[in-house]
């Protein structure tokens, strides 16, 4: 069985340098790299020059390794174990901290070795004998003005086949599927959505793992059913999310907003603004809104639909962000049908409402639904 | 089987099917949805399997199947005709983001699940309960899936503990395989191969993550060096109009097994076979079997670990050889011609004396990444 293995090596200045090949350039352009992707900037590129870095550094590494004499110390195959195991319960500190890169320049441990600590300790695997290693090596890395790389080594270990477990199959049939029929017969899409909610619910409630397929649906369906569930009474839960193209989205909040009709009254004075939702896709909507929420370009670039849709979602909580501090705003959205937009500006809309349920109300959305060349109000978000 | 009516019927819903096609969408040049009717000829040659028509439905969230007309021609293993158009079907399923249900319109047999269907689901042990109201459930399509893909009984036992341990879904994999991602022999690689498979199959990690994503790379690559072998190995040429031409779909009759002890493939011929990138024309013969330790490698670890490696293949020999006819090999990228002369002639002398033969894959470890790289991206985009 093929099984990773991880090893430090702690490289000198006067030893970074190979023939035309500089460990300090490389981890100095992979650092700026990291730093993009983490603002979302063209993230395909960015992964492929990443890659290409590593793979220099990873290289130069083995070279140093066993051509100049270095500190080194082996963590062996449970280190990447342990890697997984704090990945999975902190999965967006495992990423800031860096603690599966495969370089460390010396001006970042001090940095990266403390929120490494912190993390371990988080993780209850402070007390592992490979984490206590890796912390020393850094520590004395620190202090002798060292860069750090961690090389890789794949390991075939002859383990010995394991048999299979007792009731498997049962346990297999057991996993919680769904074994209905669905009818067949044909409804209206306002009440095939609402079903196909209503059996994604009760569904999770038995444990099957579900999800509502919001794609190739008219974009005024997902608006006003999801609006129904959203303030719908209840105990309030979050909707699984999936796409055709099979992607995930974030799930949806509902059954969490009360729907109060003096806060409407409190509005119905000020003026409304009318907002489209993306640029560039009907010029015809030009004349009719003011401004468009979303840029086409920043939202469909994701690959898939979820990636639309999360894109979507953070841009829709920012711009909701900023308007927190400028003030009253009644939206008319002008919307159409590009579904992951339309369900992350959803998502980004019932979290600020719920944000701000305590408050007194200050946005109000009402979405106009584009159909051609006419446009029909829906109901109100508020 | 189908009465008369009832095929001639769908050869006519069938056609109404193609020309309401071609009008709405090859006239146009437009790309049909999801949710449009398609239609689809499965074929082999001039040899029809299946003649299927189906849509997203997407008030229901399941696939409808309006035309489902299926053919066994006896040249070929039973119920094939059954297999391709169900092995479809799920996946187109899978493919669209449903239920996984899959409904038959009133079109198919009068509303039922094609008998050929059902005779295959028999076969497979899966009952199925609403044959006569034309569904399959989730719940069967789960298990008609992964019965159809293939997989060895160890496999499938993997592949169940992870869906049990809430790793991975059983029909992501069984698509990775449909779908084309992975072969099924690549696939049992990775599987049984691995410790933590499911990472690889859902393309869990991103560069950014080197460490894990180096992980995936790596197991990728030599299930990819392994799918080669497969690949040359299985192919057929046939002499057609005064040239020789490889066949797209006739292989050689070989079974491919996985001894995930030493990562190595174990072949079984059905008939001559000639061994390729080795030094000597070697043919494997009818009954034969070859053991191929599978070492994807760079230069500077093909001298690292050779020592370990020629463990393992004295290790295989004796787990092997008992049958004095087996043949082994060790199979390496072309990253071996970068080991330094000296070096290359001490491991083949080696390899010798231990009657093994040295196999250089004509794809370098550089290939390999750009590959694995193209199929965890792909997998990216897969459902999950």
């Amino acid at each position: 069985m093929m099984k990773t293995s991880i090893k430090l090596i702690a490289v000198p200045d006067d030893a970074c340098l190979v023939e035309r090949l500089d460990l300090r350039v490389l981890m100095s352009k992979a650092l700026k790299i990291e730093e993009r992707l983490r603002k979302g900037v063209n993230p395909d590129d960015e992964q492929r020059r990443y890659h290409i870095l590593c793979d220099r550094m990873e290289y130069l590494g083995s070279f140093i390794g066993m051509n100049k004499s270095v500190r080194s110390v082996e963590l062996g195959i449970e280190y990447f174990e342990l890697l997984l195991q704090i990945q999975a319960r902190f999965p967006v500190e495992f990423r800031s901290a860096r603690v599966s890169a495969n370089f460390c320049p010396w001006s970042k441990i001090t940095e990266q070795i403390s929120l490494f600590e912190n993390l371990v300790k988080r993780a209850g695997v402070s007390d592992r004998k490979e984490i206590q290693e890796k912390i020393r090596f850094y520590r004395d890395a620190e202090k002798n003005k060292l860069h750090i790389l961690e090389l890789q080594e794949q390991l075939i270990t002859e383990d010995a086949e394991v048999n299979p477990e007792d009731g498997l199959i049962s346990k297999f049939l057991s996993i919680p599927v769904s074994d209905k029929i669905t009818s067949a017969k044909d409804v209206n899409s306002f009440m095939a959505l609402r079903n196909q909610i209503n059996t994604v619910i009760a569904d999770m409630e038995k444990g099957i793992q579900t999800g509502v397929n919001f794609s190739d649906l008219a974009h005024n369906v997902i608006t006003e059913i999801l609006r129904e569930f959203v303030y719908q009474g209840g105990r309030p839960m979050y909707l699984p999310v999936i796409y055709a193209d099979g992607s995930k989205g974030k799930p949806l909040p509902i059954r969490c907003l009360k729907f109060r009709s003096e806060k409407l009254k409190a509005l119905s004075k000020h003026p409304i603004l009318n907002v489209g939702m993306m640029s560039g896709r009907h010029h015809e909507m030009d004349e009719v809104v003011k401004v468009y929420f979303f840029r086409n370009q920043e939202i469909s670039i994701g690959k898939t639909a979820a990636e639309s849709d999360e894109a979507a979602y953070v841009r829709a909580k920012e711009i909701f962000e900023k308007l927190r501090s400028e003030g009253i705003y009644r939206i008319a959205f002008f919307q159409t049908g590009f579904q992951p937009a339309v369900v992350g500006f959803y998502r980004a809309l019932t979290e600020e409402l719920l944000k701000r349920e305590k408050s007194a109300p200050e946005l109000e959305v009402i979405p106009h639904y584009y159909f051609g060349e006419e446009y029909e109000e829906g109901r109100v978000w508020s | 089987m189908p009465t008369t009516e009832e095929v001639l019927h769908g050869l006519e819903a069938f056609k109404k099917h193609v020309t309401d096609y071609e009008n709405s969408f090859r006239k146009r040049n437009k790309l049909p949805k999801n949710f449009d009717y398609r239609p689809y000829r499965w074929c082999s040659r001039d040899i029809v399997f299946s003649l299927l028509v189906v849509k997203h439905n997407r008030k229901g969230n399941f696939l409808e199947v309006d035309v489902c007309l299926i053919a066994n021609p006896p040249q070929y293993v039973e119920n094939s005709g059954a297999k391709v158009a169900l092995g479809f079907l799920l996946s187109e399923s899978y493919k669209c983001g449903g239920s996984m249900e899959i409904v038959f319109t009133s079109n198919v047999e009068g509303g039922r699940v094609p008998a050929y269907i059902c005779d295959l689901a028999i076969e497979m042990g899966v009952k199925l309960k609403h044959v006569f109201e034309g569904h399959i459930t989730p719940f069967e399509a789960r298990q008609l899936y992964l019965g159809l893909a293939g997989f060895s009984q160890t496999a499938k036992e993997k592949i169940m503990k992870m869906a049990v341990d809430k790793l991975i879904s059983p029909e992501r994999v069984c698509f990775l395989i449909m779908g084309g991602v992975w072969s099924l022999s690549e696939a049992e690689s990775i599987i049984l191969g691995s410790r933590h498979p499911e990472r690889l199959l859902q393309s869990a990690s991103d560069p950014e993550d080197r460490h894990l994503y180096l992980n995936d790379l790596r197991v990728a690559g030599s299930a990819i060096l392994g799918g080669v072998l497969d690949r040359k190995l299985l192919r057929t040429e046939l002499f057609e109009g005064g040239q020789i031409v490889e066949s797209e779909d006739e292989e050689s009759p070989l079974a491919i097994d996985f001894d995930s002890v030493y990562f190595a493939k174990i072949y079984h011929a059905d008939t001559e076979l000639m061994i390729p990138w080795i030094d000597e024309n070697k043919m494997l013969s009818a009954g034969q079997r070859m053991v191929v330790l599978v070492r994807a490698r760079s230069d500077g670890e093909i001298q690292k670990y050779f020592l370990n490696d020629l463990g393992s293949l004295k290790k295989l020999i004796a787990k092997y050889r008992k049958d004095a006819t087996t043949m082994v090999f060790y199979l390496v990228p072309r990253d071996f011609e970068d080991v330094s002369l000296a070096f290359q002639t001490q491991i083949i002398s080696q390899l010798k004396k231990e009657g093994v033969y040295l196999m250089l894959a004509p794809d370098s470890m550089t290939s390999l990444d750009k590959e694995a790289i193209r199929r965890l991206e792909t997998g990216r985009r897969t459902r999950q």
